[in-house]
């Protein structure tokens, strides 16, 4: 499969619920940290417990989220993201993720992720609202 | 004693259990290959004879490059610790086997796999060994700790000589092979135990080696071709592996003259067993020295002289060797030279070689090790074997012109070293502040040609959004070719996306462009949209192409884009008319424009405002600037570009209004237009307020606010400097006026550093003498804020240094060396010492080594005796009063919270006192204290 360039990884950016409020200049300098790997279907992305030091975009394909007991938690699909949430509290991940078919991920180490953040508060807030959702739902079944 | 051990090893709290398991498991499995190897080699003599030996060479060389692409493969699969664990395992297994093997099948093929595999072993347990360091030490850690872990592979392998010379008479080979077994299984035991209790230190890269993302041979052969520190290195490793060899071959050569038993007289005897003996004895005498520097001193001469300069020892080393071997054939140049292979070669060299490993690109770090031992130290081995036998007779010769070569490319390794770093560190940057223009100025033809045909690609992509976002970026390439090509592609937007378009249009390079003019035409004559018709014919008008008799009677129409076109077209056109005509037109067209920015409608004002952009003179500023204060977000936002277009050099009386605007409004678009007015007025007086609000300021304003203030020139530099020297002022102002300085004066800023750095650290060592102490002073209170408090204040402190002593080095990148060291990752943080090192002064480097460096704050504290004198006697509310003066207000309310809540003497007048001195977010703070 092709690397894709640049700007192909900016207008991906765009796609995408966390950066899609980004100006096209600042897409263009974060597409620049992406780093592309490309799996084939059934290989694991990474496993639960491990380490996390990236986020992932799915420029292509799809991933299958399983918690400790290979329960499916959800299926990802091209411009979802994942494997931030560990990110921000120096954790590990609580879920792994497996593509169900061959599958482009693009990937953002930490450090830039916390330095889009300072620079671009519009994705702070997309995330932020992403967990909120998350937040509610969990809210819900405790309730 | 913890600390005396901590000291003399170079190690810090909280890392002794890690070095020690590190230690120990280098110790073992040196020892278990120190037996495997000796024994295997003596044995092969015995049984089969030297005549063996260079097959045995070639096989080993051979299966060693083999390996060593194995191993490339496994890294991108699995990490450095597993891949350690994985080569423990295989080789006790083997090696268990193997003892059983020769134990009851001695057959002399046997011998021979027997010494292949030992020696195969030995290569790739150091080069994993090694390669799992790196994943848990940065370069700082290896500077202290990496000589500890060299002497205690010396240490191991010099056991294992031991016990093979105390116990090999007595008790055999076999009981000595499963010792060696038992080790490597113990060995194995240890790193299962490290990979389980130390966390690894990961890049942030995300290519990391180690960090289980996929890669390519070629991306990995493309990175090595790109990294001239990488080919260094490697040809450094290369020739001392030449030198080594050559060296090895000369000094016994000399020495088997001397000790030529034919030689021999009563007053010498010389026997046969004379230079083995000999040798013994200089073997032991140089392990000792190996083990003392590795554990003792090499560290400290590293930390004194600088990792770039320790490489030359070595190197000189040799050339004085050599120097002299070409000269004299005596004892003392043999000696010398046993000397420089077995101790500096195996101490400095490779000390200095694992350290340079860390300034590799990140891609292929810890590849670059397997390369290297699994490939070109065998390759060196081949290399200089073929020339000593192809040129017996001028092997000193050779070795001469290998120093001369060497001292050659340690020069070049010093030179690329700080650079490969730097590089490092601005592969982690994010450069938010390039537009798409200015990639393309760091791309080649090609990749340039690439970027534009992708965005060309993207024109005829399916939403529409895209499409406009294409051509927007197309626009800022400002390339009449592709003019074409975007306004073609306009013509299949959508009616509300065009009217966009033609605002990037207005506001772009190509805006007076004949093309577009015709084509804008042409979608008003087919278009049935309103509303861009409405654009369109203000667009006409604002490019002097509409004629002022037919749109007099738009003066009076509801349609507010009608009156501005007209507005305009009166006051900018003069197509046919007489100057009476002309005088009357714009008459006419001011009395409308104030009618606008008298309204009421907000929309009446905003379009009033824009009408006054089309402007070139500053008549108007007057009336503007009072826009700046409107109720209305949108028409503040529209006198600001207002004025940003209209302001001229001799608007400097409006500068202080527009300041004042400046501090009253967060807008993002507000504050960019006032600060690009401020630019435009370029009055120096301004800068000191200009920078003093700047403290709340968003990441892309400071940027815009630096720009501004270094577009006024050198005549900015006294204020520049007295707001740096300024301590009462935010660190936040006074770093970004050293920024500036550092860009537009560096000089100047270099004159004054020592004195700006010294009285920063004592600052520094204020903040974090109390940090570390007030609450161990005062058990009974709960001081949680205070502390944290002056530990931000510290670090707040610290972070001001660093971006002074980036703006004053000759550091381009400076801002990129501040966020390094900022940086969590302990390797980035690493490197941008590393890089500070080389760039500030051995004065104030070591002034400030103790503050940036990770060591326990009770050393740091002892560190300057005269600041503790100075600070030690403060009690709390002393402490407290000190900090009411700070220049940060965060330093002063939790001082003023503090005395209210411990009820310091005198805290309410006090605080009154402060209140005459602060802003009004403390009053707020104050009366809430004062009415409790």
């Amino acid at each position: 499969m092709k690397e894709l360039s640049l700007i192909e990884k900016a207008f991906f950016l765009k796609k995408t619920r966390l950066f899609q409020e980004v100006e096209l200049d600042l897409l263009v300098a974060i597409a620049d940290k992406l780093n592309q790997d490309f799996y084939d279907a059934n290989e694991k992305v990474f496993d639960i417990y491990h380490r996390a030091n990236r986020m992932y975009l799915i420029a292509k394909g799809t991933v299958n989220l399983f918690d400790k007991d290979q329960n499916l938690i959800c299926e990802l699909s091209t411009n979802d993201f994942f494997g931030d949430e560990p990110l921000f509290g120096e954790r590990e991940h609580h879920y792994s993720a497996i593509c169900k078919n061959e599958t482009i991920l693009l990937t953002l180490a930490k450090s830039h992720l916390m330095t889009i953040i300072s620079e671009c508060p519009v994705v702070a807030i997309a995330l932020l609202e992403c967990y909120a959702q998350n937040f509610s739902h969990r809210f819900q079944k405790k309730s | 004693m913890q600390r005396l051990i901590r000291n003399v090893f170079g190690v810090y709290p909280g890392e002794g259990i890690m070095a020690f398991r590190f230690c120990l498991l280098a110790t073992i499995w040196a020892l278990s290959s120190s037996i495997a190897n000796t024994l295997s080699a003596s044995l092969l003599l015995e049984k089969c004879g030297s005549a063996v030996l260079p097959y045995n060479y070639f096989i080993i060389a051979i299966a060693l490059i083999t390996a060593s692409s194995l191993f490339i493969y496994l890294l991108r699969r699995i990490s450095a610790d597993r891949l350690l664990l994985g080569v423990l395992s295989f080789s006790a297994t083997l090696l268990t086997l193997a003892s059983f093997v020769i134990f009851y099948f001695p057959k002399n093929w046997i011998f021979q796999i027997f010494h292949i595999f030992s020696n195969l072993m030995d290569a790739t347990l150091i080069a994993c060994y090694w390669t799992c360091l790196d994943r848990y030490h940065d370069l700082q850690e290896a500077k202290r700790i990496y000589g500890a872990y060299n002497a205690s592979y010396f240490f191991g392998y010099a056991m294992g000589g031991v016990i093979i010379n105390q116990f090999f008479d007595k008790i055999g080979p076999f009981p000595l092979f499963l010792l060696a077994c038992c080790a490597l299984y113990y060995a194995i035991f240890q790193i299962r135990l490290i990979a389980r209790k130390t966390h690894p230190i990961d890049d942030d890269r995300i290519d990391e080696v180690l960090a289980s993302t996929k890669r390519t041979f070629s991306s990995i052969i493309h990175a090595f071709c790109h990294s001239p520190f990488a080919i260094i290195l490697i040809c450094f490793s290369l020739f001392c592996k030449l030198l080594q060899n050559t060296t090895e071959i000369n000094y016994m050569t000399t020495l088997s003259k001397i000790f030529n038993p034919a030689l021999s007289t009563l007053a010498r005897p010389i026997t046969e067993s004379s230079l083995p003996e000999f040798l013994g004895k200089v073997q032991a005498c140089i392990a000792i020295g190996n083990i003392l520097f590795g554990m003792f001193f090499y560290r400290r001469v590293v930390r004194k002289i600088g990792l770039t300069n320790v490489t030359l020892i070595p190197a000189l080393v040799f050339l004085f060797l050599y120097s002299e071997w070409m000269v004299h054939d005596t004892l003392f140049v043999a000696v010398l030279g046993l000397i420089a292979v077995n101790g500096f070669l195996f101490t400095i060299e490779d000390n200095n070689f694992n350290l340079f490993m860390n300034a590799a690109p990140v891609k292929l770090r810890g590849m670059l090790r397997i390369i290297n031992d699994s490939f070109f130290e065998p390759l060196g081995m081949l290399i200089s074997s073929s020339v000593l036998i192809l040129f017996a007779s001028c092997n000193k010769s050779f070795g001469f012109i290998l120093a001369s070569l060497f001292i050659i490319l340690s020069f070049f390794l010093r030179k690329f070293f700080s650079k490969s770093i730097l590089i490092s560190l601005r592969e982690n940057a994010i450069h938010f502040e390039r537009k798409i223009k200015h990639w393309l100025k760091f791309l080649n033809k090609k990749e340039q040609k690439e970027i534009i045909e992708d965005l060309k690609k993207k024109l005829s992509d399916e939403r529409e959004e895209f499409r406009l976002l294409a051509m927007h970026a197309l626009l800022t390439v400002e390339d009449h070719h592709l003019l074409e090509t975007i306004l073609l592609s306009g013509d299949r937007l959508t009616a509300t996306k065009k009217q966009e378009l033609i605002q990037y249009i207005e506001h772009s390079f190509f805006a007076e462009t004949s093309s577009i003019i015709e084509k804008l035409d042409q979608w008003l004559q087919s278009s049935n949209d309103e509303d861009l018709s409405k654009m369109i014919h203000l667009f006409f008008a604002k490019k002097g192409l509409l004629h002022p008799d037919k749109v007099m009677t738009d003066l009076d129409t509801s349609d507010l884009y009608k009156r501005a076109a007209a507005i305009i077209t009166l006051k900018k056109n003069l197509a046919n008319q007489t100057h009476s005509q002309a005088g009357l037109n714009r008459t006419i067209a001011y009395k409308e424009l104030e009618l606008l920015l008298k309204s009421k409608n907000e929309q009446e004002i905003c379009m009033g405002l824009e009408i006054l952009r089309e402007s070139t003179s500053s008549h108007w500023l007057d009336k503007v600037i009072s826009f700046l204060n409107h109720s209305s977000i949108n028409v503040k936002r529209d006198a600001a570009k207002c004025i940003a277009k209209i302001v001229d050099k001799n608007a400097s009386r409006y500068a202080e209004a527009i300041l004042n605007a400046l501090k009253s409004c967060s807008d993002n678009e507000f504050r960019l237009s006032c600060i690009k007015a401020l630019e435009k007025i370029g009055d120096s007086t301004t800068v000191f307020d200009m920078i003093a609000c700047s403290i709340y300021f968003r990441p892309n304003e400071r940027r815009f606010m630096e720009n501004a203030v270094i577009s006024m020139g050198l005549k900015t530099v006294p204020v520049l400097t007295s707001i740096i020297k300024n301590n009462t002022l935010h660190d936040r102002c006074r770093l970004m006026a050293g920024k500036i300085l550092g860009i537009i004066a560096q000089p100047q800023l270099q004159a004054n550093l020592t004195d700006i750095i010294f009285a920063e650290i004592e600052r520094a060592y204020f903040y974090f003498y109390y940090g570390h102490t007030i609450q161990l002073q005062y058990p009974l209170h709960d001081l949680t804020l205070l502390v944290n408090t002056l530990q931000s204040g510290y670090q707040s402190v610290i972070d001001f240094i660093i971006y002074m002593l980036g703006a004053a080095g000759s550091i381009q990148e400076y801002d990129l060396l501040v966020y390094a060291l900022h940086s969590k990752n302990a390797k980035t943080r690493a490197n941008a010492l590393e890089t500070l090192e080389k760039t500030c002064g051995s004065r104030i480097y070591s002034e400030l080594y103790p503050l940036l460096d990770d060591s326990p704050w009770e050393s740091k504290i002892e560190t300057w005796p005269h600041l503790k004198k100075q600070f030690s006697h403060l009690g709390l509310s002393d402490l407290l009063k000190q900090l009411e003066n700070s220049s940060s207000l965060f330093d002063r309310t939790v001082s003023a919270h503090l005395q209210a809540k411990l009820q310091i003497p005198n805290w309410k007048e006090s605080l009154r006192e402060q209140m005459k001195k602060n802003d009004e977010l403390f009053h707020h703070f104050a009366y809430e204290l004062l009415e409790k």
